[in-house]
């Protein structure tokens, strides 16, 4: 897809609906949910991501952010501008272009740095504090974590979400697929 | 040396590769995400003609990365989820540069910094001070950023420190261990009288052996019955007395660390409170002195006298039959062992219950204090289902424990008691053919019981001691924390300000990496009237509160009357400053108390015309109990408009001489409003005031507007200036009428 003859604005509000005032629920949730259909992304210079939506609107500096990142990560996208504000919503992105889907893909990996556990080395606890040592996609890392339930926040009964004393976080998605040593330590969170 | 990082060898190869001649690094970092987003080193150098990324250890898979100063406009980070990112705005386009972790979000905010600098051609002036992630000793993971160590915290220092507050309670601390000693000597009488009376009394001497003489003597038996009642008895009393001064030099121990623990949390700064939170320190107040008193009543004098009974018991035995002691001492190792697995198993479980039991206290806590919602909801069934979930929870950690206890305790009493069966089949068998007397082998069995008990306690007793010096490390690491500067001899005292206030290039964040305020500007006479204005999250009520020194810039500097505020004396500077917040926090105690919290010498008729000034007089007189009405925790028993009056009456009775005034109007109604409104134009009189206010109309009168967006100073200038400008304000302004006229016909 082309992008030269979109007109490049910050982001054109003026076209962007608003949610009416007097009307219902519905209507004010609709408001800027769009058609992924009509959405495209791409990278501009510098491997900025820009997104035009019903072919006349672009948004030069586009942000992918999900609307509910722990429960559903696929569902309710969120395309902001440069400035946080909301250029629209897409409900699934499964209806977006392969090549949007993969630009969405990428962006979310790159905002959302959970780091998934694969295999935990070793963890010591000291009352409340858990010093850890794993191995992840990303490699091996060690972190603490001072636990509460917003640390050690069980997404699943099977999927665990640690965020560290930095606010790093870690996530283990299955603990049943851990190797027998990784697990026994997972019940010292559990 | 180049800040911050040191480049390291593979670094330093690369960097020597790509440098320019005469070109120099200025400033160097390592950032700890390659470009492929995996753990690893990258490195940043800033030159004063170029940005440079060097793959670092991660060669082959990132490349470099160089742009030229000049092209540089802007320089910022981006806050990611669990990470951020180092971006520049290259000829009005933005680029990444790096990645990291959120570990080194405050480094790569000053490299921001730094290159903003270099950018705009200012010599580089940027912090060394970066929060200390690892331990500079071992290189382990801190719990905390720039907090203690636990493995490096010396144990025995932290006993010794302990011991301190031992020093003013010498006597009774010598009584404790003379008691303690006089326990142990008499416990271990009752096992050597009764070999006296089955070998001297009971049984018939046999020929040659020398038994005393006592065989059936009946007076000498009462004797030595009375002497075991007197061992009871001194042993009794002895753990009595124990008791009674170890209750009471540890309560005053504790009463003296809790009494410094306090005095630091109120010396300390905002900041520091700011990044802790509330529970923890309440139970650093409560859980860890209450574990540190229960250690210093219960665990020192057990310790201190099992130690002694260990001892003592192995001493008597070796000298009974060295033997017999080898072979009942054989099961001894595995009963520390099993003490240690147990005690092992059992700590987490305990720290689980523990959770268990703070996750159990703060849903009930927000149940409770959600009622109103829940029923205005219909919410009361599934909150029953919620509570009944963590209760159920709760058991079912309780249950584990418990089982695991009981099981692992009889466990270890059985291997315990095989000492016994040792005991009886070798003893026995000693007696039968002569090498022991039946009373020795009965003192010996005394004595095991005696010497197993506290073998199977000792590791609970160091679970207890670690528990208790890791709640002291806690306490002291408060109680070492530097606090606000207060009374510094050297600091200038202002006995009367006169209210200039400037901000010279100003930047703070209360995290360092995400400035709220950035390179203010701006200078304010004395007696003017600033409006502070813009969308919430612009800075207007940090702005604020570094005019009262509760957090100090990062950057730039505030001055008072042409003083540094870091020069000031604390106290001098914030008697001098009177605060009308929004959500005004009163004390649980009269109206009387409250009003007089900024003047505690106040008379009744200060009280009164403070009152009056702030239109809270009648209302207060109309209350059944007057000024003797109690508040209620944190003012629950009054309106927000009379909470509002009260605290305004508080900062007038204090006559300070800045006022700030933070949205003191915004929770009330338009009545309530406007009294408040005459209120503060009494107050005002005279005073530089810096009000803020989300109503942009009640800032009509101010001298000045100071219109903050997005942490920068965007405008400056009267209502009338800035609505002609057709600026940010005028915007603000218009947006607000808007709103007015939909609120109008709504309503």
């Amino acid at each position: 897809m082309s992008n030269t003859t979109v007109p490049e604005q910050d982001h054109m509000d003026a076209a962007a609906p608003e949610p009416s005032a007097s009307g219902t629920l519905a209507e004010a949730g609709a408001a800027s949910v769009v058609d992924p259909t009509r959405v495209q992304l791409f990278r501009g210079p510098h491997g900025v991501l820009r997104a035009t939506i019903d072919g006349d609107r672009s948004v030069l500096r586009a942000k992918v952010v999900c609307a509910f990142p722990l429960s559903d990560q696929h569902r309710y996208l969120s395309i902001l501008d440069g400035k946080g504000k909301e250029a629209c919503l897409i409900e699934s992105v499964d209806r977006l272009d392969a090549a949007s889907q993969r630009l969405v893909a990428e962006e979310l990996a790159r905002y959302y740095r959970v780091s998934a556990i694969s295999r935990i080395h070793r963890v010591r606890q000291e009352y409340r504090t858990f010093y850890w040592d794993v191995r992840t996609e990303r490699g091996g890392r060690d972190f603490v974590v001072k636990w509460g339930p917003d640390t050690v926040l069980w997404l699943t009964p099977k999927t665990v979400q640690l965020e560290d004393v930095d606010g790093n976080r870690f996530i283990i998605p299955d603990i049943d697929e851990l190797d027998p040593h990784s697990r026994k330590f997972v019940a010292l969170i559990e | 040396m180049p800040f911050p990082d040191p480049l390291h060898s593979v670094a330093t190869q690369q960097w020597e590769q790509v440098k320019e001649s005469g070109e120099e690094a200025l400033l160097t970092a390592a950032a700890d995400v390659r470009a492929n987003g995996s753990f690893g080193e990258r490195w940043l150098v800033v030159t004063d003609q170029r940005v440079v990324v060097l793959p670092g250890t991660g060669a082959g898979e990132d490349g470099y990365l160089a742009i030229p100063l000049a092209d540089i406009t802007e320089a910022t980070t981006e806050t990611l989820v669990g990470g951020g990112r180092l971006e520049v705005q290259q000829q009005g386009l933005p680029r990444s540069v790096l990645e990291y972790t959120s570990s080194q979000a405050p480094k790569f905010a000053e490299v921001a910094r730094g290159i903003q600098q270099l950018a705009k051609g200012q010599p580089l002036a940027i912090t060394d001070e970066l929060p200390k992630l690892r331990c500079d000793k071992c290189g382990r993971l801190l719990p905390e950023k720039n907090g203690l160590c636990p493995k490096c915290v010396h144990r025995g220092a932290m006993a010794l420190r302990l011991a301190g507050y031992l020093r003013p309670h010498w006597q009774q601390t010598v009584l404790l261990a003379t008691l303690a000693l006089t326990k142990t000597g008499v416990q271990l009488l009752p096992p050597v009288i009764q070999k006296t009376i089955i070998d001297g009394v009971l049984t018939p001497p046999v020929e040659g052996a020398n038994t005393g003489g006592h065989y059936g003597d009946f007076g000498f038996l009462v004797l030595m019955v009375l002497a075991l009642v007197g061992a009871g008895l001194a042993t009794s009393g002895a753990d009595v007395a124990a008791g009674w001064f170890a209750a009471s030099l540890s309560t005053r121990i504790t009463a003296a660390v809790r009494s410094e623990l306090y005095r630091s949390l109120e010396r300390l700064s905002l900041l520091f409170h700011s990044k802790r939170e509330k529970g923890v320190l309440m139970s650093v107040v409560t859980r860890d002195t209450d574990n540190l008193n229960y250690f210093l009543m219960d665990g020192v004098p057990y310790l201190l006298s099992n130690g002694l009974m260990l001892i003592g018991i192995t001493l008597i035995m070796l000298l009974y039959s060295w033997q017999l002691t080898l072979i009942i001492l054989i099961p001894a190792p595995f009963v520390i062992i099993g003490g240690a697995t147990l005690w092992g198993r059992l700590r987490p479980l305990w720290a689980k219950v523990s959770q268990s039991w703070a996750l159990f206290s703060a849903h009930l806590s927000e149940s409770l204090a959600g009622i109103r919602v829940a029923k205005a909801f219909s919410q009361e069934n599934a909150e029953i289902r919620r509570f009944s979930r963590k209760n159920a929870d709760l058991a079912d950690i309780t249950i584990r424990e418990g089982r695991l206890w009981f099981t692992a305790f009889a466990g270890l009493n059985f291997i315990t008691s095989s000492g016994a069966f040792l005991a009886w089949l070798a003893g026995g068998r000693a007696v039968m053919v002569g090498d022991l007397t039946l009373g020795t082998l009965v003192a010996f069995i005394g004595y095991l019981w005696l010497l197993y008990g506290p073998l199977q306690w000792f590791n609970q007793i160091y679970n207890w001691m670690s528990r208790a010096l890791a709640g002291a490390e806690r306490v002291f690491e408060i109680v070492d924390q530097e606090p606000e500067p207060y009374r510094e001899p050297n600091a200038i005292a202002l006995p009367r300000i006169e209210g200039a206030v400037e901000f010279r290039d100003v930047t703070f964040g209360y995290d360092p990496s995400k400035p709220v305020l950035k390179d203010i500007a701006v200078s304010i006479q004395p007696g003017e009237m600033i409006g502070l204005v813009g969308k919430s999250g612009a800075g207007k009520s940090t702005f604020a509160n570094l005019i009262c020194r509760f957090y100090e810039a990062d950057h730039g500097e505030i001055l008072i009357d042409g003083h540094d505020v870091r020069a000031l004396q604390l106290e001098s500077l914030r008697s001098q400053i009177g605060m009308v917040l929004q959500d005004q926090f009163l004390f649980n105690g009269t109206i009387a108390d409250n009003i007089g919290y900024a003047k505690p010498e106040a008379s009744r008729a200060e009280l009164i015309a403070a009152a009056r000034a702030a239109n809270a007089h009648e209302f207060i007189v109309a209350k059944p109990d007057g000024y003797d009405t109690r508040v209620g925790e944190n003012g629950g028993n009054l309106s927000g408009g009379e909470k509002q009056r009260i605290a305004i009456a508080r900062a007038i009775l204090r006559d300070p001489r800045i006022l700030i005034l933070d949205e003191a109007t915004s929770s009330v109604d338009t009545e309530t409003e406007h009294q408040i409104q005459q209120a503060l134009a009494r107050l005002v009189q005279g005073r530089t005031t810096f009000a803020i206010a989300h109503r942009l109309s009640t800032l009509r009168n101010a001298n000045r507007l100071i219109v903050l967006d997005d942490g920068k100073l965007a405008e400056v200038g009267t209502h009338d200036e800035l609505l002609a400008s057709g600026g940010i304000y005028a915007r603000l302004v218009k947006m607000q009428q808007e709103v007015s006229k939909i609120q109008t016909i709504a309503g």
